[in-house]
């Protein structure tokens, strides 16, 4: 074949993957047109409506940002305000939730200023961590270095914020997470947590596996801060008897872990006053019950303690099978998670998630909410743009402000100072399964069931 | 010292499915003498396809129309982006690139469709029953099928090879692709079938995997290390080799693993590390791994053994 020929060929054979490549894009995003869902059995369709918002979506090659393009106000101040959330990977539909409301937040204000004809404007910066500690590293050094950011939001998630800790204290960054709760974080220095500490929600289990008489625990936990924290501060108050189950977070599989927890609570006995306390996610726990519910059924005769997560909606059907659900019923087990009283600005954001994304949108995008205008509060309140002032600002901004999630009063290190936990238990409903307050536990007087 | 004896039935059952989806890449990888670094999303595609489709029809028929999605996607891999590639570029390098960046392209693809349509993290609906429990060993409905399905796709796939003169033909362009070619072999298009059968054997891989753990968009992406392992154990060209290389690793993460947990409590924690371990070993003692032996020539030896 000539070399001309070669060519030629090479040409029309580039030509006809890139043409193939954009067919498959078009393809791709009139898929990711205004979502419609799958109706799964059991699921309700909802319509959606469309934002008439203009983003502009800067692509790099790890990191996708988003900002928001009003035209810059004329003789107006804008502070840009960064928001780091997962857009990708497990937790993209939960860090989606998240920015929706951060971004709700930020639209309010603005037009609130707008109203008032305050001189003064915010623009949120959007990148997505991913959920890994190293994208989150990579997003605040590009918020600050590309985009001259000293307030952040986000991210959500304890291994982000850990990731981001000594840059944040190194350049005087003020940082609000929405629910990043890991015990490790729980020091002074710029980064304010709108989600108490894993110290309470540690305690909580550790009071509620006392009060369910459970004397051996078998704890199996998530080897990243998050499960790391929750399981310090549970073994530290927990008087009985333990084994440790570290789990490796990531993994396709956790047959010999199951196996092993198996073992542990067989040497411990069978019987009720043993307790399985699982401070895992939502992937292993489904993951975790395939296993327990089709080759260890003598697992039902122990007492089984979830952490936050085992309320997540993915255990459960329709994503789930009804096997799980009828498990947990019948092992009656059951849950901490933060308490959240019902009140008008929370129910009215829930509503316009609701609007917006369709499905049941979860209490932790209030916190985003929240995070979101403390941030924008104390800007305001600190006359300046300048991270040490704005940290200098921030609790006694938080002190005063009493938002969708609840009254914000940071104690010392700038967590949540008091949380009320709900104990919660699975029950069978006619239109489904859900999880139902039993009681709360509150930090000054322990477990009161209802 | 209590033995696993639990830990032998999941060996078996995951060895089964990571045998399934080594096989596959071991089938591609004969085709053009490169690693497949996208057979993973193959395996997420049949899982994604099994976990939608049993809501409406039988896990049985869902795991079918999961093996002809994915195959379909194998031979479109193939056709589209692979093939192409192996003609014009030939070497391996741009070759393993090629397929990590259409793994990448996909895999995003597939969390951009799920987290669209709210599935992220969803599982096939099937009933797991236990049919037999015995001091703790128990065997339920998903270990049967499993066992049974991956050794009917194995010898059945083991026979079209060795039987059928379609089987003859992707055997010889796969042994030597210049020679199949002189002897009128279309060597392109039995490479495109060699990718259409890898896929299906990873839409049933992934099918059974997403009823034993759930499925995400990552879940192939997640299993790659685990049945490349397998496959470097088969010396990456063996069919048999493979098959064994997917019980080892079966039984290395977790007979082993709980082996190594009771009687040392070392953690289970470091499962992870037996893939990895298992590659360093097999490629620093024995590169071509279980290729090259002769089992048939084991087999007369062991014979010769047994008649002392």
């Amino acid at each position: 074949m000539t070399t001309e020929k070669k060519n030629r060929r090479f040409f029309i054979g580039t030509a006809t993957a890139a043409i193939g490549g954009l067919v498959v894009g078009a393809v791709a995003g009139w898929l990711a047109k205004p979502p419609e869902r799958i109706e799964l059995p059991g699921v309700t369709v909802t319509e959606t409506k469309t934002e008439t918002r203009t983003i502009t979506v800067e692509k790099s090659p790890t990191t996708v940002v988003e900002t928001l393009t009003s035209p810059p106000p004329v003789g107006l101040t804008e502070y840009k305000i960064g928001m780091i959330t997962p857009l990708s990977g497990v937790l993209a539909e939960f860090g989606a939730e998240q920015r929706d409301a951060g971004l709700l937040a930020v639209d309010e204000m603005n037009e609130l200023l707008e109203q008032v004809g305050a001189p003064h404007r915010f623009r949120v910066i959007v990148i997505d961590d991913k959920a890994t500690p190293e994208e989150a590293l990579k997003a605040i050094s590009t918020l600050r270095e590309t985009h001259g950011i000293q307030v952040i939001i986000g991210p959500p998630t304890s291994g982000s914020v850990l990731a981001i800790k000594s840059y944040v204290d190194t350049y005087g960054i003020a940082v609000i997470s929405s629910t990043s709760s890991s015990a490790a974080l729980s020091v002074k220095d710029n980064i304010f947590r709108m989600w108490a500490s894993d110290r309470l929600q540690g305690k909580a289990m550790a009071d509620l596996a006392k009060y369910l008489g459970i004397q051996n625990a078998v704890i199996v936990y998530r080897d990243d801060p998050y499960g790391r924290g929750v399981h310090d501060i549970f073994a530290e108050n927990f008087d009985g008897n333990k084994v440790d189950i570290r789990i490796t977070p990531g993994l396709p599989d956790y047959a010999s872990e199951v196996a092993t927890m198996s073992r542990a609570a067989e040497s411990f006995g069978l019987n009720e006053k043993t307790g399985i306390i699982a401070i895992i996610w939502e992937s292993e726990w489904v993951n975790f019950l395939s296993h327990v519910v089709s080759e260890y059924p003598q697992l039902q005769k122990v007492k089984w303690i979830g952490s936050d997560a085992i309320t997540n909606p993915g255990i459960l059907p329709p994503k789930s099978s009804e096997e799980f659900a009828e498990f947990l019923i019948s092992v009656k087990a059951v849950g901490t998670t933060a308490h959240f009283t019902e009140n008008p600005l929370g129910t009215k954001v829930l509503q316009h998630l609701k609007e917006k994304r369709g499905g049941t949108p979860s209490i932790e995008s209030l916190y985003m909410y929240d995070a979101a205008y403390v941030a924008m509060l104390s800007i305001l309140v600190a006359g300046k743009y300048d991270g040490k002032t704005i940290v200098s600002v921030i609790p006694s901004v938080a002190a005063h402000y009493n938002g969708a999630s609840g009254p914000k009063i940071l104690d010392d290190v700038g967590d949540l100072a008091t949380q009320d936990y709900d104990i919660v238990s699975l029950v069978k409903l006619p239109e489904g399964y859900k999880w139902e307050s039993i009681g709360v536990w509150s930090p000054a007087t322990g477990i009161t069931m209802k | 010292m209590v033995f696993p004896f639990d830990s032998i039935i999941r060996s078996i059952l995951l060895g089964s499915l990571y045998s399934l989806m080594a096989l596959g890449l071991t089938m591609t990888y004969k085709t053009g003498r490169f690693p497949n670094f996208a057979h993973g999303e193959l395996i997420t595609i049949g899982a994604y396809t099994s976990a939608i489709f049993s809501r409406y029809v039988d896990f049985t028929y869902a795991s079918l129309i999961a093996a002809l999605v994915s195959a379909l996607t194998g031979g479109l891999m193939y056709i589209l982006v692979c093939g192409p590639l192996l003609k014009r570029v030939g070497k391996i390098l741009f070759l393993m690139v090629a397929t990590f960046s259409l793994g990448l392209v996909l895999r995003s693809l597939i969390a951009l469709l799920a987290d669209i349509y709210g599935v992220m993290n969803i599982k096939p609906l099937f009933v797991n029953r236990i049919i037999i429990s015995i001091n703790g060993i128990v065997i339920n409905t998903l270990f049967i099928w499993s066992l049974l399905a991956s050794w009917a796709l194995v010898v059945s796939l083991h026979l079209f090879l060795i039987k059928t003169k379609l089987g003859k033909k992707m055997r010889a362009a796969a042994n030597n692709p210049t020679l199949a070619s002189i002897m009128g072999i279309n060597t392109d298009r039995m490479a495109t079938l060699s990718w259409i059968f890898a896929g299906m054997l990873a839409g049933v891989a992934g099918s059974f995997w997403g009823a034993l753990s759930n499925v995400t968009p990552y879940v192939g992406w997640l299993a790659l290390l685990t049945f490349f392992a397998a496959s470097v154990i088969g010396g990456l060209t063996s069919f048999f080799g493979t098959i064994a290389g997917g019980y080892i690793i079966g039984f290395a993460e977790n007979l082993l693993m709980d082996f190594l947990n009771i009687s040392l409590g070392i953690d289970t924690a470091f499962k992870p590390l037996m893939p990895f371990m298992i590659i360093v070993v097999v490629l620093l003692l024995r590169p071509s791994g279980l290729a090259g032996i002769s089992f048939q020539k084991a087999l007369s030896m062991i014979r010769g053994m047994k008649r002392w």
